[in-house]
This record gives structure tokens, sequence and C-alpha cells, in this order.
């Protein structure tokens, strides 16, 4: 439970599979569909795309910013919203509200509780003309929110198991230099690396690896896209992490980083930048032996690599896609459909 | 744009649409349960015994039924959302699952009321005990005893493996069910400790019964750990034995300064049982806030180790209980025996056996727990009327 993830409701009520996730999305859709030929929600299309989640991630993250909360609720309630809007649409609800309420309640569950003036008055400062004075809405929101939840509040975060994967590579590092013969590579992340790692978690809320994997994927995916990075851009100054690839050897199942001089037999397709769709593509240089040493380190462990792998291309997918991201159309759809103009 | 910023109009679209779907599927807590009568009121709000309409959920519930948070008196009162031990109650007991904690059925939440629905248990320890005592001392059967210790053992170690203190173990808090298996209720002081950001003790007006409550809390301990909630096991120990409370110390209240007060007469109760605490045995000691708070009162430095001399006057026999007594009532936190190593204890090991029902082999029939029928409107405007029965004064919690 609150100590474990794999006893935890987390896991056992509030993790999808890729299908069950597409069936509620179906679902939400179809609920969509009713209440707009009802009458009963706004005409305004307003989709629920990678877009619109930028969109969210960066509300909670002003707000969160504002009342200088901890990451760890901010994260939180970024989780709460998403699950939130796996059950009901977008278009039901007041969004800068919902963000609100999501943040009111993670405070809470994380243990640094704001009053809610508090935090009512600085949403309405950041959103003057879509936040109602009335702190009453984000107290009657969150029965909602909770009873949507079906209360199931504690949550587990990629930043612990990030900082246990690095206690263990300090471990291995330890046991290898009392060894006579030392390899020059360590695991051990520097505080840049792990700044990089801790931002590709942050970013993650973005997309639906917190209700689709265990918090200790998303965190490996980090760490392997940051030695990745590393390895791949020694001098340029890139942000883009999507011009690498690796894939699962389909004989024994281990990790492996495709090269030009390899065949490739399951690697991670590219995006392409401009269509946005994800194409096969070959990759970059012969990796490094710290990479060598990462992927022999994630093959003995019984971390499921699919999933990484999974993870590390929704995080690419969602990279390659913000630097097209224009906030301005969701801002104007949200003018429309809660102002009506 | 230079469109001058507006402000949100007090109609502006909040959640109506969703409100409105979810409402018309939702069902009230009326439908699904009906109530039989009430069982305990507190500070918390009220208890209420129900029986569920739903065939697939049979059966008798405990509905815990939270006061609303209001803000402001009179006439004005603003409604400011859960208040947050409710939301640590809901979220702890929503994760928890162990055959020794009360189990958690489903939380409804309906017209600004929180309704948790939790597994009913005929009986709890403040009502076993009183059974014992009342009208004549009649000693709990020791394999009653030694069953029910290790079931709170239990529960206390699954808490813990999971992070979370209980905070307010008491003997009230103990339930006990008809076919004898211990259920740890009440967590509505509990906290997860896997991530103290602040100290624990900021916040928190409340802190563990007075009578329960560990020596380095009364020291003015601020970051303690588990070991609070083994030091109130050993209260409890020594009640199921003695039928009256350890230590029956009087709390002292918060002055008009808001200065923390020196808790006097509870660590005179322990004290006179168990001896002065000192550097030696507590290494730690001279480090609490309140250490030299004590030692200026020196009468308390003359008490001797008196723990066994208690434990014959209260007619208890078995070295190895007196043994496990003493390792919970350790002074030091960091020496005090854990819940593991404490289930661990030969006393557990030796005839009578642990037995999965604490009744088992006992002549004794305890009665049902009291239902009170004046008030069982459960969905009624919220009662702050307090319960001015016994029980349900009992069941208070201490301010």
């Amino acid at each position: 439970m609150s100590a474990d993830f794999w006893n935890s409701t987390q896991r056992s009520q509030w993790q999808f599979t890729r299908e069950s996730l597409a069936q509620a999305r179906k679902n939400v859709l179809a609920i969509e569909k009713k209440m707009g030929e009802r009458g009963e929600i706004s005409q305004v299309n307003i989709p629920y795309h990678t877009y619109m989640r930028i969109f969210l991630h960066q509300l909670i993250l002003k707000l969160g910013r504002r009342i200088a909360v901890r990451q760890i609720a901010i994260a939180t309630a970024e989780v709460y919203t998403t699950r939130f809007l796996t059950q009901a649409s977008i278009k039901e609800t007041n969004p800068y509200l919902l963000v609100t309420t999501c943040l009111y309640l993670a405070c809470k569950i994380e243990e640094c509780s704001q009053h809610i003036r508090t935090i009512v008055n600085e949403a309405r400062n950041l959103w003057p003309e879509y936040v109602p004075h009335d702190a009453t809405k984000v107290a009657e929101f969150e029965f909602y929110l909770i009873q949507e939840l079906n209360s199931y509040m504690v949550l587990h975060h990629p930043y612990r198991s990030l900082l246990q994967i690095n206690d263990v590579f300090k471990e291995l590092a330890g046991i290898r230099n009392s060894d006579p013969h030392p390899e020059d590579a360590s695991l051990v992340l520097s505080p840049n690396e792990l700044q990089n790692c801790w931002s590709i978690i942050n970013d993650s809320y973005i997309t639906d690896l917190h209700i689709l994997y265990p918090p200790h994927i998303i965190s490996v995916a980090s760490v392997f896209m940051t030695i990745v990075l590393q390895q791949s851009s020694p001098n340029q100054n890139s942000s883009d992490p999507a011009n690498f690839s690796l894939g699962l050897d389909s004989t024994d199942g281990s990790l492996y980083f495709s090269s030009h001089s390899r065949t490739l037999h399951s690697a991670i397709p590219e995006v392409n930048p401009f269509t946005g769709r994800v194409e096969a593509s070959t990759v970059l240089s012969e990796p490094s032996a710290r990479i060598t040493m990462f992927t022999r380190w994630l093959g003995a462990t019984n971390v499921d690599l699919e999933e990484v792998i999974d993870a590390i291309q929704e995080m690419i997918v969602l990279y390659s896609m913000w630097e097209h991201y224009d906030e301005s159309q969701i801002k104007r759809s949200l003018s429309v459909m809660l102002l009506g103009r | 744009m230079n469109r001058q910023p507006m402000m949100a109009p007090a109609n502006i679209f909040t959640l109506a649409p969703y409100r409105a779907r979810k409402d018309a599927q939702k069902k009230t807590v009326l439908q699904k349960y009906s109530i039989v009568g009430y069982i305990a009121a507190g500070t918390y709000g009220r208890v209420y015994k129900a029986k569920s309409k739903d065939k697939l959920n049979a059966g008798i519930f405990a509905i815990k039924k939270f006061k609303n948070e209001k803000e402001g008196g009179g006439e004005i009162t603003h409604y400011t959302g859960i208040s947050q031990s409710a939301c640590r109650e809901m979220s702890l007991c929503r994760e928890l699952l162990h055959k020794n904690i009360t189990n958690l059925t489903e939380i409804l939440l309906e017209q600004k009321s929180i309704y948790m629905v939790f597994e009913f248990a005929e009986h709890d320890l403040l009502q076993i005990i009183h059974y014992h005592s009342h009208p004549e001392l009649k000693p709990i059967p020791e394999p009653t005893i030694k069953s029910i210790m290790w079931q709170i053992l239990n529960g206390v170690l699954y808490l813990h493996q999971n992070w979370v203190f209980h905070r307010d173990l008491k003997p009230a808090n103990i339930m006990v069910t008809a076919d004898g298996v211990v259920k740890i209720g009440d967590l509505g002081l509990a906290r997860r400790f896997n991530n103290p950001v602040q100290s624990l003790y900021t916040g928190d007006k409340v802190v563990v019964t007075i009578w329960y409550r560990a020596p380095e809390l009364l020291l003015g301990g601020r970051h303690y750990t588990p070991a609070i909630d083994l030091w109130a096991t050993g209260c409890i120990f020594g009640e199921l034995l003695a039928l009256r409370p350890m230590f029956k110390g009087e709390e002292a209240k918060m002055d008009t300064k808001k200065t923390v007060p020196f808790q006097k007469n509870q660590l005179t109760k322990i004290i006179e049982i168990l001896g002065a605490p000192t550097p030696k045995n507590w290494p730690n000691l001279v480090s609490y806030p309140e250490y030299t708070t004590l030692t200026s009162h020196t009468h308390l430095q003359n008490f001797p180790t008196n723990l066994k001399a208690w434990y014959h006057s209260i007619g208890g026999n078995n070295k190895k209980g007196l043994q496990l007594l003493s390792q919970l009532l350790e002074f030091d936190p960091a020496q005090r025996v854990t819940a593991d190593a404490a289930m661990l204890h030969l006393w557990f090991m030796e005839i009578p056996r642990v037995c999965d029902n604490v009744f088992e082999g006992s002549k004794y029939r305890y009665p049902n727990r009291r239902i009170y029928n004046d008030e069982n409107d459960i969905t009624g405007r919220a009662s702050t009327k307090r319960g001015n029965d016994d029980a349900g004064a009992a069941r208070k919690r201490q301010k």
C-alpha cells in the first residue's frame, strides 16, 4: 500500500492497459456525443489531445509554482487530472477549476495542505476570467473529484525510484572501486544527469504513462534517455532525444541499441516531426561503454523492458510534438466554450 | 491581447453538466443502507450501525459520518472542503487491507457529507475491559489477552510495514468482531511517515490520548518514530491485565499563551510504576526539550523501577508476560521492542497458544454493542449535539 506500489490501489484500481484505456476514452467520447446532442455541453470542438494535455500540465505547473508547493503535490495533481479525464469529458467541466481542485486535493494528500482561499485566490490571479471568487465551487468539485477517483488517492511517483536506482549505481560503483581491475565507466548519475531525469519525469505527467505503468518503469526510461542523450549529442545542445533507437533482441529479450551496421529486430521507430507520425528509421553510433553497462545492468534486473521501451517511445513522441505546440488555439477554444467568445 | 482583464462572473461555467450526469446515476446512502441506530459520537462526527440493502453486499456495517467542515460561526458559514484529517483517513483506509485492520467497504459523498462504510465489529476492548471490571473484578482469561495482544501487534506490524503510524491506539479503538478477530480502527490520526517534510508534530493539535502517549512525546519530542504505537500497545496490555488504565494521568491543558505545557501529572504516573528515566537507560533523554523541566522536579528522580511489583499486585504471575510488557514500555524509543520482534516473543510461543478467535475456550459472553435510537437521522443536518450517554462520552476523542 502506502509503502509498496505492488500492493497499492494505484496498481490494483487505477492501472490501465492500452486496450482498457482506449475503451475508457471511447466511453468518454460517447458521453460527450450524447451530451452534445442533448445540448447539455458546448458545441465547440475541444479535443483531449497531446496539445491540450501540455496546456493542462502548464496550468498545474503555473499554479503550483505560484503557491510554491512541492513537486510531488504537482505530480499528484497531474495524475488526478489524468484519471479524472479518463472518466469524464473535458467539456463537462471548467478545466481551470478542474486543475485548481486537483491541486487543492493533492496538497492535502501530500501533506502540504493550503487553505482553500489561498489556492482559489492564486488561481484567480492567474486566470481571473475563468475562476469564480466563490471557494465553495472548488470545495464542491473536490467531492466529485474524490468520488471519481473512487477515493483512491495515494500515489507512487517515479522520483523515489529514480533516487533508488542511483543508490544502486553508487553501490555498484563502490564494489567496482574495490575491484583490482576497475572499469573506468560508472553508472552513477551526475547532479546534471539527475536533474535531467527529474525533468523528463516532470514532463512524463503529460502522457498516460502514470496510469499505464509502475513508477519505476518511468524512472528507468528517464535514466535511459538521459544517458543516451548525453552520449548521442556531446557537442550539440540538443533537447531532442529522438535521434536514437533501441530495441528488444527477439532471441534473448535483452535490450540493445541499434546502429547503422546492425539489423533491427524491433527498433523503436522515430517520429517524423512534420507529420507527427511514427516512422521506422535507423540510428546512431556504436553504444558507449556506459550504455553497454547500463543495458547489461538493466538486463539483469526484472524490469519489464518492453514497458521501458514503450515509455521512452511515448516521451519521444511527446517531445517531438511539443516543438509544434501553440497554446493560443487551445486558449481560444476554451474561451469560446467558457465565455462564449 | 489588449482586452481588459475580466473577472469571472459568479455564474461562470463550473461543473454543471458533469454534476448533473453523476447525480443522475448516484445511489444515496439511504438507498443503499438502512440505519439501525447510532453507536457513538465524537468530535469527528458520529458512527451509525447500518444494514445493507444490497443483496450482493449484504451484512451489517458501521457508517462513520464526518461532521461538516465549516468556517465562521452563526448564520454565515463557508464550506471549506474536506479536512486534512478526513482526507488522511479516507486515503489511508482505502489503501489498507489486513485482517486486523477495520476494513473499509466504501466511501459515500453526498450533500457535503462524508460517509465511510466500515465492517461492523460487535465489541471493542473498552467494552470488554468494562465488562470484566463491573460490577466486580473478574480477570480476562490469559488465552484471550494473549490472542488479543498478538493480533494487535499483527495489525500494528502491517501498518508499520506500510509506513503508517496509527498515533491513537487505545482500548476504544481496538474492535473485536463477534467471532473474536481484533480489528484496529479509527485511523483519523494516522499518518504516513515515508516522506516527512515537516515534523509530524506540526499542524496536529491532538496526538494520542494522554494515557497512551509515549514518554518521548510527553517530553516534547517532535521527530518521533513508529515506537509510539508500541508504547500505546504496552499500555493496552497493562490495561487488559489490570482492568484499569495503567497510567491514568491528567492532561495539562494549553494555557492562554499557547505554550505547550509540561505533562507533569502523566509523567508522574508513568514514573511511579516504571521508575525515572535516566541518560543511562535512555541515552538521548538529555536532548528532549522538556528534559530540564523533568530534572527540575527532583522528587520524580527518586522512583525506582517498580514494574515487577505492579505486575504482581495486579495478579500477574507469568514471567514472560512481564518481560514483554517491560519491552513495550521501554522508555527509550530506540530500544523499545518493534512489532515484529514483539510477535516473536517467547510469551506467544508457550502454552496457551495464540488463537485466531480471541474468545476461544472462554466462558465469557460479552453483551452486544449498545445501539441508541434517539437520533437515527443520518442525513439530517449535521448534528453538533454530543452524545449525552456514557458510552458516547467514553468514545469521544479526548481533546
